[in-house]
């Protein structure tokens, strides 16, 4: 047997092997950026239980209540009057669920944490870090991915309230703008300033699946109840 | 200035609930707004975006006198090696646009990486780990930093993560504050298309070399 026809046997055997292996790879790579929802939706068809997402996260929230002293009666009740003291809230830190956001007209419901890293995004809403929380007067930056909590954001309009619950008083905001933007537009915030703003964005437009979002939706809205914090 | 606010950020410890802010802490506020005004970056974004995490920071902890001082410190080591990084170009203290004029992308990374790593063993003094990234986004490439609180006891923690793993809480990312927030398939388009000029080329080898008709041949 001559060494051509030995090559041609040992093809039958390395050739499948090779393509077989180039195969995987591109299935594997091709399956990596949607392995989180793959895995997701795998452990929630085979778990009896809901999932835990945040396992590594700390909570610090608990709903308030509907009897809570600090839930407005009146939703259109100004803030003025009431304040809470800061002594009496416990400041979130990287990592922390301290709330809920809500907004009934667009069908959003979420919990929020406090940092924006893809781990906490892959959890609820993040705030960013260098931004704070509700009552403090402050700007409040907050994102969510555009395929799971605020993918209901493209339905918010001019007027539409958001309900922010924390454990400490309950926040309610409306909406006065909309706004799509580039990512780096230096426009879209200001976090140096001293007026309370909730500012909501994800990655625009949402039917877009290939390539980089470069653009952001912005929602703009100003509080119209809850306690300052002092 | 980044650096500068980077200081501030990192150094604080003993993560336990605070009532506000105290005195002392109000005092570090006070110096880092003293020493950017300095250099005139306190109107930037990005002194803002820093101040606040700090600030939020205050808001959680209670910082001990002893601690502040040692804080402010490190914000005046940050401060000097920013210093010397405007006098080695020549530039005046408030010049901040200066410098950033008179750098090249790839010298500002790498006055930014022996920033956060001159920096560092201040830090370690008030129980911070420092760590840095080389970050590429839409072409640009920057230092992401990272800050843990390791806490008192807590030195040579390597774990670290979000939500404190491993005795850890991060304090402040220099990460930009707006975040991809969708999906990002570029790469994987890329890697798919170079997968299959190879699959290709392979196929052309294999024809060539009539690997796969042998017995036809025969």
């Amino acid at each position: 047997m001559n060494r051509r026809r030995i090559n041609q046997i040992l093809a039958y055997f390395y050739v499948p092997v090779f393509f077989s292996l180039i195969g995987a790879v591109i299935v594997l790579v091709a399956l990596l950026p949607f392995w989180t929802l793959l895995s997701t939706t795998a452990s929630v068809l085979l778990k009896d239980e809901a999932p835990t997402f945040a396992a590594s996260l700390r909570v610090i929230y608990s709903d308030p209540g509907p009897n809570d002293v600090n839930v407005p009666a009146d939703p259109d009740s100004s803030s003025n009057g009431q304040a809470i003291s800061l002594s009496d809230v416990q400041w979130p830190v990287f990592g922390d669920l301290y709330g809920e956001l809500s907004c009934e007209a667009a069908g959003i419901d979420a919990p929020v944490y406090f940092g924006d890293s893809s781990e906490i995004l892959r959890a609820g809403l993040g705030t960013y870090i260098g931004s704070f929380i509700p009552g403090y007067g402050k700007p409040i930056l907050i994102s969510g991915h555009d395929t799971t909590y605020f993918l209901p954001l493209q339905y918010v309009v001019k007027g539409d309230v958001f309900t922010f619950k924390t454990s400490y008083a309950v926040y309610e905001y409306e909406v006065t703008d909309v706004k799509v933007l580039k990512y780096n537009d230096a426009s879209a915030f200001d976090l140096g300033t001293d007026q309370e703003q909730l500012i909501l964005y994800t990655c625009y437009p949402f039917d877009k699946i290939v390539g980089t979002k470069t653009d952001r939706l912005f929602i703009y809205a100003e509080r119209i109840s809850g306690p300052d914090l002092t | 200035m980044v650096i500068l606010t980077i200081a501030v950020v990192s150094a604080f410890s003993f993560p336990v609930f605070a009532a506000g802010i105290s005195v002392d802490e109000q005092q570090i506020l006070d110096h880092l707004d003293s020493q950017g005004a300095a250099y005139d970056v306190t109107t930037t974004r990005t002194f803002s975006r820093y101040r606040n995490m700090i600030e939020n920071w205050l808001l959680a902890n209670d910082i001990s006198t002893q601690r502040c001082t040692a804080i402010s410190a490190c914000i005046d080591t940050v401060a000097n090696r920013y210093s010397a990084a405007l006098a080695s170009k020549g530039l005046a203290s408030t010049d901040y646009p200066g410098l950033k004029a008179a750098l090249s992308n790839s010298e500002m990374i790498n006055l930014a990486t022996g920033m956060v790593r001159g920096i560092a063993p201040a830090f370690a003094t008030v129980n911070i780990k420092l760590t840095e990234q080389m970050v590429a986004q839409d072409s640009i490439f920057s230092i992401e930093a990272t800050l843990f609180d390791t806490g008192a006891n807590a030195e040579g923690v390597l774990g670290a993560s979000i939500g404190g793993a491993g005795g850890t809480t991060v304090i402040g990312t220099l990460d930009e504050p707006i975040k991809q927030t969708g999906f990002d398939v570029n790469s994987t388009v890329v890697v798919c298309a170079g997968l299959t000029a190879l699959l290709v080329l392979c196929a052309a080898v294999i024809r060539k070399q009539g690997l796969l008709s042998a017995s036809e041949v025969e």
